[in-house]
């Protein structure tokens, strides 16, 4: 019964995988892939702050440093595409776990700030290092070619940026299935019991530090190639904001939560945008879209962080278990998990 | 290895709290096999001194040896490493993990794979995963009855049960030291009674104990040898015997019998 | 073009200051650290515009108006979100300010729309001139209008009543609530006042530049200041307020050709990360002790 289901889950998975770009309009297209470069981000950063415990605010400065990466590699070195992936997902790491060494000392509050600084700094870096980034001009990439197909548009990056969020998802589930993903929840929850029990704090802080900026570096290398053109707009403290709203908004600490979180903080925005179409359409108003999105975004977080604080996994965990409930057997308890 | 051989040597420890002197010369050895308890009244510095021990504290003077090697300057994992391991008094599980895997952390020291390894779940990780989860369920679920609760998150289980958890993740290291601060404290005569069991079971696989607790009748019990301390220095130690015939430790505790 | 710089510098620090002042007073009455201290000194000279210019009466009855209703929207926050937000990871209160800010700022562009708007004169003029060099009339009343509030301050809470209580409740909320001290109207009051002082920051910002959306930016540049003065210390606050505005001042106008815009930011930003790897909790804060 069980092995059938996950079965059913992973055909339905394949399938969509395999004709998604060829149902699914362009613009559908272009949400999906929008989504799937945030999952990997937002997946990365949970490992950080959902798992570890460490707040950082400096996720689109780290996005940035992969997408620039990438970007510089790609047009003015001439690396191959597929390569530039992982060498700005690696860089990434390295300067995430230099802005991490901080960690040794700091937590909580004092943590974030100096994550913080590292996104100042960064986008200061990224303004003003015109010979590597152009500066606020920003550069251009053609569109890559993978294995003599030219990757343009919706449909081919699709494969790509679902393939790779998928990927980034099992390994994180992997990772908090063993050793190295129990140490980085312990320091969270008891960070000197952890040390007592024999967890190096300072390493695994650093470690988590790497694999969230790597995930991270990899989400802005495609995030340039899929847009075609890196600028520091795109990486600024609202886009750390962003990512820190979707692990919270999706559920902080699980694996599900990246994933609905970046969908919920993609298509929110378009919701509000048809929200105001209607409205508009009865009640004349004067509006703006950016303020209402914006309105309607706080509103959003502040009403999930009182009203349900484990986020959408914890809701969709519950409609699950009420609709197993209803479906299959009426008898069957709810399983409590927390 | 001979039962006289010495595994922890405290040797003249100080401790200072902004200026408050908690341990002002305590000395204690455990050896090879052996079951020492360290007693004194609320306050004497009892938790402090393996506090100390661990590494939490850094003191001020003094030396700790373990297994000979000068171990005073280490950092508390590099403590761990050397396979000392111990309870907490007022328990630190970690509430977001299941009692599998706080058990399972407790073996941290052990594990060889590598994060790589761990991200791909593939190979050695996997293997090592598998070994260690028959290992606790099998010598230490066992042990402990703990079997049933294994993917209980530990914040939803009683105070009693969560003890023992601490007790099992200390000993899922496979120390060769363990540490228990109060294992029975706030429980009650059935429970304390299973812990007692527990210890002695402990004891029969060759790990040396220092034991912590204000319970007197299992102190004397099941003590091999005990140290008295009280404002944070020596009074007296020797065997259950001695230590009570010690004219000191009746002064002490005459007036402490109400409290316990 | 030293000294118009460091006296711009003073101004601006001073309200820097102001601005500290009610986060650090949010953190010590709640623990709660409030992003959104940006966007209640933006919505807060919004308000002020909108009662000045839309209420036709004189001055001494508009102000006081808007000051009520600053400190009734620091109730209402408090009221309808942090009551309920009690003993939850540091990170959802962090994020809830930041829904705060975003639930401002967008219902002030809803409202105001994103045009500049230039706040109407509400301080005295006054022109000053310090061996031939001009300075700005606002510059001084925005120093001026900082140190009588940070004086009032200080005075409140070591003589007023109310002060006495809210330091209770900020040192130890158990044993204040077996004193008879209400933690939540404290805390609640603690709002009311940080929305005030962050109001009259706001107006005087939008005096020395204009009104609009740009105004929250300030926000963010509490931190440096909170951060070198310590997070609990109002004193550090002060201190902190003019280090910082004086160091952002003169780094923009001796360094600002140099590395392009928001330079100040930077400066602040490299003082912050010095300080936490120097000395972690400022120059006045109380340091975190860890126990097992």
């Amino acid at each position: 019964m069980h092995k059938n289901k996950t079965v059913i889950g992973l055909g339905i998975a394949v399938i969509f995988y395999l004709l998604g770009p060829f149902v699914l309009s362009d613009y559908m297209l272009y949400l999906v892939n929008l989504a799937a470069i945030a999952t990997i981000g937002a997946v990365g950063l949970n490992i950080l702050t959902g798992y570890t415990g460490l707040i950082a605010m400096a996720n689109g400065a780290f996005i940035g440093v992969g997408a620039y990466t990438a970007a510089v590699l790609y047009t003015k070195l001439g690396v191959p595409f597929l390569l530039t992936i992982p060498i700005a997902g690696l860089m990434t790491a390295v300067i995430g776990m230099i802005f991490g060494i901080p960690a040794l000392r700091l937590r909580g509050f004092y943590l974030a700030m100096s994550t913080l600084a590292a996104q100042i700094l960064l986008m200061f870096i990224f303004n003003n290092w015109t010979s590597v980034t152009n500066g606020e001009r920003g550069i251009f990439l053609a569109p890559p070619n993978l294995f003599g197909f030219s990757l343009v548009g919706d449909k081919g990056f699709f494969f790509l940026t679902v393939g790779i969020a998928t990927l980034g998802m099992l390994f994180s589930y992997n990772l908090f299935k063993t050793d190295t993903g129990r140490a980085f929840i312990a320091i969270r929850d008891r960070d000197i019991a952890a040390n007592i029990i024999g967890v190096d704090i300072f390493k695994y802080k650093l470690i988590s530090f790497a694999i969230s900026s790597f995930y991270a570096g990899v989400a802005g290398a495609l995030f340039g190639f899929y847009m075609t053109y890196v600028s520091p707009e795109g990486f600024g403290l609202n886009v750390s904001i962003d990512y820190i709203a979707m692990i919270i908004v999706g559920g902080l600490g699980n694996l599900w939560g990246g994933l609905l979180g970046a969908i919920f903080v993609v298509i929110l925005p378009e919701f509000v945008d048809k929200g105001i179409e209607i409205v508009g359409q009865f009640i004349p108003m004067e509006y703006t879209f950016a303020a209402f999105r914006q309105l309607v975004f706080g509103l959003m977080i502040i009403v999930f962080l009182v009203w349900e604080p484990k986020g959408l996994a914890e809701i969709f965990r519950r409609l699950f278990c009420w609709l197993k409930a209803k479906i299959f057997s009426p008898k069957s308890e709810m399983e409590p998990q927390v | 290895m001979t039962i006289s051989e010495s595994l922890l040597k405290v040797d003249n420890i100080h401790l200072t709290f902004g200026g408050l002197k908690a341990i002002d010369g305590v000395s204690l050895e455990v050896r090879n096999d052996e079951l020492v308890s360290l007693i004194g009244p609320n306050g004497a510095g009892k938790t402090s001194t393996i506090n100390c021990i661990c590494k939490f504290y850094d003191i001020d003077s003094g030396q700790i040896f373990f297994h000979g090697e000068n171990i005073t300057r280490l950092k508390p994992h590099q403590v761990a490493r050397r396979r000392i391991s111990r309870s907490f008094q007022n328990l630190d599980l970690f509430k977001g993990m299941t009692v599998l895997e706080n058990v399972k952390l407790g073996a941290h020291i052990n594990v060889r794979s590598g994060i790589l390894a761990d991200l791909l779940y593939y190979g050695k990780s996997r293997k090592e995963e598998k070994e260690l989860e028959e290992y606790i369920v099998e010598e230490i679920f066992s042990l402990f009855g703990l079997a049933k609760y294994r993917n209980k998150h530990v914040g939803s289980l009683p105070y009693g049960l969560q003890k023992k958890i601490d007790i099992a993740r200390a000993l899922a290291a496979r120390p060769m030291l363990l540490i228990l601060d109060e294992p029975v404290a706030g429980m009650n005569s059935d429970e304390t009674k299973e812990i007692t069991e527990d210890i002695q079971k402990i004891r029969e696989a060759n790990i040396s104990i220092l034991l912590i607790e204000h319970d007197m009748d299992l102190v004397m019990n099941i003590s091999d040898r005990i140290y008295v301390i009280n404002f944070g220095e020596n009074i007296a130690d020797g065997t259950s015997q001695e230590v009570t015939a010690n004219p000191d430790v009746i002064e002490i505790y005459l007036g402490k019998s109400f409290e316990n | 073009m030293f000294i118009q710089a460091l006296i711009a510098g003073i101004a601006v620090g001073s309200v820097y200051a102001l601005i500290a002042l009610g986060m650090v007073l949010i953190y010590k009455a709640s623990s709660v650290i409030n992003f959104s201290q940006g966007a209640l000194v933006m919505i807060g000279a919004y308000i002020t515009y909108a009662v000045v210019t839309g209420i036709p009466a004189p001055l001494w009855i508009t102000i006081p108006i808007a000051i009520g209703l600053s400190a009734l929207l620091g109730v209402v926050i408090e009221r309808l979100i942090f009551r309920y937000m009690t003993g939850v990871d540091l990170i959802a209160v962090i994020m809830v300010t930041l829904g705060i800010s975003f639930l401002l700022e967008g219902s002030t562009t809803a409202i105001w729309g994103t045009l500049n708007y230039s706040f109407p004169k509400i301080l005295p003029e006054m022109s000053f001139s310090l061996g031939g060099i001009h300075i700005s009339e606002v510059y001084i009343w925005s120093f001026i209008f900082s140190m009588v509030i940070l004086i009032m301050f200080t005075l409140f809470f070591k003589y007023s009543k109310i002060g006495l209580r809210m330091r209770a409740v900020a040192d130890n909320q158990k044993a204040s609530i077996s004193l008879g001290i209400h933690p939540g109207k404290m805390i609640s009051l603690s709002w009311a006042i940080s929305c005030v002082v962050a109001t009259i920051g706001g107006v005087m910002l939008a005096n020395i530049k204009l009104l609009n959306l740009g105004l929250s930016g300030i926000g963010i540049l509490v931190f440096p200041v909170v951060i070198l003065g310590g997070l609990d210390s109002i004193i550090g606050a002060v201190l902190g307020g003019f280090i910082i505005g004086i160091l952002g001042s003169l780094s923009a106008v001796y360094a600002g050709g140099l590395m392009g815009g928001a330079v100040d930011q930077v400066v602040s930003f490299v003082i912050l990360l010095i300080i936490l790897l120097v000395k972690p909790y400022g120059l006045f804060g109380t340091k975190e002790t860890l126990r097992l």
